[in-house]
């Protein structure tokens, strides 16, 4: 079968009433998450995993990644009405989104938004539909040598990526790798650190550390803060159009923008966030009239938010064609399809080429879903932005506590998730990254079984892996990588010095 | 919390790291590292822990030479209380299920938490515990089949 008779073949696995749904449910709800402040798709996948379990491997990985890419639509509506980001992916979009709704044209910033999303997100299924299967049947040839070289590449251009200090960063890796060695090791089973506990004999759950660190931080950094509302622009349906010029100006930063965020979310690291940065950053320099950024320029909104849907479009490669998350929904989404026995990887497309069609059918109209939900129902999405904390988090608590607890029916997850939930405030009030962590934590047992393999083959010496031509290129890009942040480093402190 | 309490905090929690990081070293030795060509299950986790024993003194004396990092939060008295509200709810929500069920401890914890986040009156929070509960009761033990503890009402 080539690949238009499989996509057919998956939108007719989808045509089902739960896939649908899932679709539906998934789009709505990122949606939702996207407009609530503080409320990041991280956190509510993590809530949504341990419910996905009774589904089917596509219904769970269709409602899921509808979460993420729903998230990236609805991120907009606050930053460019209130002036308060949605979502870490939007904060960009607030510097001219905001502007224009002063001038009376939110509605306009909102649907160029919208379209350009959508512009993006086809762009991006079309290249995720076309890239993934390629990657993966290059990937076929990789070996435990090639996986572990190719992991500390990605772990080190993720510590490049890991904000203010990548020492931080590297602590929570070595944490995430020790959380993923506690209970069985995985090639001769022997307990680790379980201190005899039953609990801890089975390992810590991905889950409830998840839940925790995601769903639980949020929920007690939003309890410590004071709640000042919102004050929210109204926006009718008839001001949501465009004039001429805006739909002209939008045409090439939406292009640009779904090419930017697609490439960056092939990159380890935070994708959705930073290529709303390099879009803008990109449509300012090639503008004529550059001075004029920040009082309200179209292709400072539509560039940025096109690029955050695409990069979700990207980053699903190497998830998918590798088995590799390079942020942490990725990681959340590999999490849920280990649960449903899915490996992600390059046997994907051999083993279970259903999930991958049907879930790429799915994305489709996922699209659609979320443009004609994010135009007329621009306004319904505003109100919810405006509900209340004290209303919202004790109904998001128990999700959270129902869903840790509905994985075993085990009240020790539940336990885990709410010392992970204080440990996740700690470390973000000293700005400790937990991407690192959380991704460390669900590759921390692939990452072992291939060290351990490539020992046992290689006779317990690693240099034969450079005599691996594609593993020597990792390790070679990973040295180069190495050098560019040292470097980096270096010429920062001369810097400050002669400052 | 103080400027000043933040600051030991930060070097606290460094060496909180650090211990957890000797700990994963410690443990792996006990374990065993195996030989090279068929290693034991303490390899690994050595590499993690020594990955934390090497990085988490670099955080720690980052700390004492900057003074403690800046933070987007610090914690005022009413803050902590709050806080330590919602965390006391969270754990008598799983001490109180297996004795007074599922509805009961949900519309109770909902209850504790609307109030501790200032939810004003006392229609707007019971209206908002019962719908939650019965809501989510449900949602997850009727159509989802979660099997919720029933407690007293079982």
């Amino acid at each position: 079968m080539d690949a238009t008779d499989q996509l057919l073949q998956g939108f007719l696995n989808l045509l089902t009433v739960t896939n649908l749904l899932a679709c539906f449910v998934g789009s709505f709800l990122g949606t939702i998450v996207g407009v609530l402040p503080g409320v990041g798709p991280a956190a509510t996948m993590t809530f949504m995993l341990p419910f996905t379990v009774g589904m089917g491997p596509e219904t769970g990985l269709i409602m899921l990644t509808g979460v993420w890419f729903g998230s990236q639509y609805g991120g907009s509506t606050t930053s460019i009405l209130v002036n308060i980001p949605g979502e870490a992916a939007s904060v960009i979009t607030c510097i001219d989104g905001y502007q224009m709704t002063k001038q009376g044209r939110g509605g306009a910033a909102l649907a160029m938004a919208a379209i350009g999303s959508f512009v993006a997100g086809t762009i991006g299924i079309v290249g995720l539909q076309f890239c993934a299967p390629f990657l993966g049947a290059a990937a076929l040839s990789f070996g435990p040598a090639e996986y572990l070289a190719f992991m500390l590449l990605a772990f080190i251009l993720l510590l490049g990526l890991a904000g203010e200090s990548p020492v931080k960063g590297m602590v929570m890796f070595g944490l995430g790798f020790w959380i993923s060695a506690i209970g069985l090791s995985p090639m001769d089973g022997v307990a680790r650190y379980s201190l005899g506990s039953e609990g801890l004999i089975s390992g810590i759950e991905f889950v409830p550390l998840a839940v925790g660190l995601f769903g639980v931080t949020e929920i007690l950094m939003v309890s410590i803060q004071t709640y000042v509302p919102p004050i929210m622009a109204k926006v009718r349906l008839r001001d949501l159009y465009p004039n001429r010029d805006e739909v002209r100006r939008s045409v090439a930063p939406a292009l640009r923008g779904s090419i930017i965020g697609f490439f960056m979310g092939l990159l380890p690291g935070p994708s959705t966030i930073l290529s709303t940065f390099l879009s803008y950053s990109v449509e300012k320099k090639i503008s004529k009239t550059p001075e004029r950024f920040g009082t309200g320029m179209i292709e400072g909104v539509v560039g940025p938010e096109s690029a955050n849907n695409s990069a979700v479009m990207g980053s699903m490669i190497p998830l998918l064609a590798l088995g590799i998350p390079f942020a942490a929904p990725s990681a959340i989404l590999l999490a849920g399809l280990r649960m449903h026995n899915v490996l992600p990887g390059p046997l994907l497309f051999t083993d279970a080429p259903r999930v991958f069609w049907t879930f790429i059918a799915a994305m489709y109209l996922a699209n659609l879903i979320l443009l004609l939900l994010n135009l007329p129902f621009v306004g319904l999405f505003a109100r919810i932005a405006m509900t209340r904390p004290a209303v919202l988090m004790p109904f998001v608590s128990i999700v959270c506590l129902v869903g840790t607890y509905s994985m075993r029916n085990s009240f020790f997850d539940v336990w885990v998730m709410i010392v992970s939930g204080v440990v996740g405030l700690l470390f973000r009030r000293w700005k400790f990254p937990v991407a690192p962590l959380i991704i460390s934590v669900v590759l921390g047992p692939m990452l072992e079984i291939n060290l351990r393999k490539t020992l046992v083959m290689f006779d317990g010496s690693l240099l034969p892996v450079f005599g691996r031509p594609l593993a020597a290129v990792f390790l070679a890009a990973s040295v180069m990588v190495v050098g560019a942040m040292a470097w980096r480093a270096a010429r920062a402190r001369a810097l400050r010095r002669s400052a | 919390m103080n400027r000043r309490w933040a600051f030991v905090g930060e070097v606290l929690f460094g060496c909180l790291i650090l211990v957890c990081g000797i700990v994963a070293v410690t443990g792996s030795v006990q374990l065993g590292f195996g030989s090279l060509s068929l290693p034991g299950a303490g390899l690994f986790p050595f590499f993690a822990g020594l990955m934390i024993v090497i990085a988490a003194p670099i955080v720690i004396v980052k700390s004492i030479i900057g003074r403690g990092s800046d933070s987007e939060f610090i914690l005022k008295k009413d803050a902590f209380r709050t806080l330590a509200g919602v965390i006391v709810v969270f754990a008598a929500w799983i001490l109180a299920m297996p004795t007074l069920g599922y509805v009961v401890v949900t519309f109770a914890a909902v209850l504790a938490l609307a109030k501790l986040l200032s939810l004003e009156g006392w229609l707007k929070p019971l209206a908002l515990s019962a719908g939650t509960s019965l809501a989510t009761y449900i949602l997850f033990d009727r159509l989802l089949y979660l099997d919720l503890p029933r407690g007293l009402l079982g």
